[in-house]
């Protein structure tokens, strides 16, 4: 099904490679549990993405994005009790693609602005953060 | 008209008297009946009289007549002849003249009275009997002679006497009258005389068999020309099953009154207006207002106002008997607390299907509903949790297969490493997820790798109670070290030995505000010598992992030749259990 659910979005993007259009992308990782955001950034290093963080608290995230170090952002929403949010929006401003991943299966803690917006949930296969990232990318 | 039934026949006139006994009623009527009883008689002598008068004087007069007239003898002698009918028909003439007319008159008079007698006996029986039906009673009262009583039929079938067995004096009457009630009747019936009150009592009577029953009595006092009491005209109407039915009736509004008084759910009932008609005690209870406040006020006062559009559909949907019966929803207290009320609502209509107002049972589920929301908060966090450990388990998996250069060596380290987290989540949840006892921790996860290596290890430290977080990721650490230590260090000889030590600090000293900072030291001595490792394994990365980045602290690891030694920092979090008084644990207890 996923398969299915990839080709579709590849034919609908109608790129030859898409793998092509992530290759060298700079992502930013901001998950707080060390062995998923390792998980992560080992499919995103299979995607031939570059891995910026991965961080795990907000702070740092935002010093990274201010920097100007990241095209895309893959946000757990739980981060130690606080949300991700505040990142969102800052990635929402800038206009960088983003995508939350959560372990929670119904939308909770996020606010209206944020709830309608892409998430796939844990634990994640290497197809799904992939989809998910050439759907945030083709979204902006 | 005057009173005089004394020329009525024997039969109307023994009528008439008993009719008078029994309240005078009779004695009424015939005095409308008009006849003058003398009549007879008197026609009887005039009738006798004129026959004597006239035959007289054609005795004396009629020779003298004719003999004044000098009639031819021939006439004289035929007149001799017819004299005497002569006389009868001229004696008939004038009877007929002067009596005719009287005697029609008299005749008419008797015929009215026997129909005004068969009426007058129509109305006694038709008064009979709707005194029965409405078993009324009544009585007169003379007060010429001391207040003597005359009863109905009814009256004595009321006391339960035989008719005719009550001789009519008023103590006599006071003497069947219950003996609570006797001041009473005998004031009233005082105050009525004397004019400064209508009579009407309810009191109870004794029969002769002891019987007790409650009559209800209304009287009117007649007064003559100059305002004394001519009599006392009243009734009397057995209401003892009235009264019964009404005490019952109160008995059983009394009951629901206290049902509803003591009920703890609260009862309101609203008017067309949705303003308060009824509050009992759970509705103050649970609202905070009191009845003597709330009574008459329209619903907003019990509403926010995010629930009012709600709350006037529900109101609409009543009004039109059409539903509205249940309802959850948000309540305000008086004192501004918000409380969520379950509403169970019926429109009180009356027989013709008109809405009248509407009544309510509330009951206050605030608490049921926090438990409601605390159980799906949990549900969803435990999704969460159970989620979050398969991807950990994943990242395991990948991480460990990834780091393994065989099968065997990636089978002994990710079970070692799902064996911990296993091992730490029923530490947690040992405590409800509170927190874990970090020195248990330290011994049970030596205990893992078996009686030889705790006996190898000196534990010492104060109690400290991590929050999960914390000893998730303390605790995974520590899994990796003794790992390492089983695998390459001191515990994989005989003679060696591990030494864990931790404590708190401060780091400014006397600022409350600063964040204590937990030092674990994991020191391995005795062991092979150790040489630094030649490539950055995944169980170095799992230890700054951990303490690192998951906890912003630190890990060092110095690979001494001695030994190898591990300095773990972790800022504890505000919430962490301290306990002043240092322990020391020794390994293997």
């Amino acid at each position: 099904m996923v398969a299915a659910a990839s080709t579709e979005l590849m034919s609908e993007f109608a790129e030859p490679s898409p793998a092509g259009r992530l290759a060298g992308l700079r992502v930013l990782v901001v998950e707080d549990s060390f062995l998923a955001a390792a998980s992560i950034s080992r499919m995103l290093l299979d995607l031939r993405c570059r891995v910026v963080g991965p961080v795990a608290t907000g702070e740092k995230a935002l010093v990274q994005i201010e920097a100007g170090a990241c095209d895309a952002g893959v946000l757990d929403i739980n981060l130690a009790g606080r949300t991700s949010e505040p990142i969102a929006d800052e990635l929402f401003g800038r206009g960088i693609p983003y995508f939350f991943v959560t372990g929670y299966a119904s939308p909770m803690l996020l606010s209206d602005r944020q709830r309608g917006h892409l998430r796939i949930h844990k634990p994640i296969a290497p197809a799904e953060l992939r989809d998910a990232l050439l759907r945030s990318l083709g979204a902006t | 008209m005057q009173p005089n039934p004394t020329s009525i026949d024997a039969d109307a006139h023994g009528r008439a008297d008993q009719g008078g006994k029994r309240g005078g009623v009779g004695a009424e009527a015939g005095l409308l009946i008009p006849v003058r009883s003398e009549r007879p008689r008197l026609f009887a002598l005039a009738v006798a009289c004129i026959f004597v008068i006239v035959g007289l004087l054609w005795i004396w007069g009629s020779d003298k007549v004719l003999r004044w007239l000098a009639l031819p003898p021939e006439v004289a002698q035929a007149v001799e002849v017819w004299k005497g009918t002569c006389y009868v028909v001229v004696t008939s003439i004038i009877l007929y003249l002067l009596i005719a007319r009287p005697l029609t008159r008299l005749v008419r008079s008797q015929a009215q009275a026997a129909g005004a007698l068969r009426d007058l006996d129509r109305n006694q029986q038709i008064l009979e009997q709707a005194q029965l039906l409405g078993q009324i009673g009544s009585w007169v009262s003379d007060p010429a002679q001391q207040g003597k009583l005359e009863w109905s039929r009814e009256t004595y079938r009321i006391f339960g006497i035989e008719e005719g067995g009550f001789d009519g004096a008023l103590e006599t009457f006071f003497s069947m009258v219950h003996p609570e009630d006797r001041a009473a009747v005998r004031s009233a019936s005082m105050a009525a005389l004397a004019g400064k009150a209508e009579y009407a009592i309810d009191h109870r009577i004794v029969r002769p068999d002891g019987g007790v029953r409650w009559v209800h009595e209304r009287a009117r006092v007649e007064r003559d020309a100059a305002g004394v009491p001519a009599r006392m005209i009243g009734v009397c109407q057995d209401i003892t099953e009235r009264r019964e039915a009404e005490g019952r009736l109160r008995e059983s509004e009394q009951r629901l009154a206290l049902l509803v008084h003591q009920s703890p759910l609260a009862v309101i009932v609203w008017d067309l207006d949705f303003a308060v008609t009824e509050w009992n005690r759970a509705a103050e209870q649970i609202f905070g207002w009191s009845a003597g406040e709330a009574l008459g006020r329209q619903a907003d006062f019990i509403l926010p106002e995010s629930v009012k559009p709600h709350v006037a559909d529900v109101w609409a949907a009543l009004m039109r008997n059409a539903g509205g019966s249940r309802s959850t929803n948000a309540n305000v207290t008086r004192e501004g607390r918000s409380i969520y009320c379950e509403w169970y609502n019926a429109p009180l209509v009356d027989a013709g299907g008109r809405v009248l107002g509407v009544a309510s049972i509330v009951d206050d589920v605030t608490e049921r509903r926090m438990a409601e929301q605390r159980q799906q908060r949990m549900t969803a966090e435990l999704d969460h949790r159970v989620r979050n450990n398969l991807a950990a388990v994943i990242s395991l998996a990948e991480q460990s297969g990834r780091a393994a250069l065989d099968y065997a060596e990636f089978r002994v380290s990710f079970l070692g490493r799902v064996r911990a987290l296993t091992r730490l989540h029923n530490a947690l949840a040992a405590s409800r997820w509170q927190g874990a006892d970090l020195g248990t921790m330290v011994v049970q996860t030596l205990e893992a790798f078996g009686q030889d290596t705790t006996s190898k290890a000196m534990v010492h430290g104060p109690r400290v109670v991590l929050p999960a977080r914390a000893a998730q990721a303390m605790g995974m650490a520590l899994n990796e070290l003794c790992t390492n230590a089983i695998k390459y260090g001191a515990l994989s000889v005989p003679g060696g030995r591990v030494e864990v030590r931790w404590s708190i600090h401060t780091p400014v000293a006397g600022d409350p505000a600063a964040q204590q900072v937990l030092e674990l030291s994991w020191v391995e001595c005795d062991g092979p010598r150790v040489a630094p490792p030649t490539r950055r394994g995944f169980g170095t990365e799992l230890i700054e992992g951990a303490i690192n980045y998951e906890l912003g602290g630190s890990a060092v690891l110095t690979f001494d030749p001695q030994g190898l030694r591990a300095t773990l920092r972790v800022e504890l979090p505000p919430d962490t259990e301290l306990d002043p008084c240092e322990g020391q644990r020794p390994g293997g207890t």
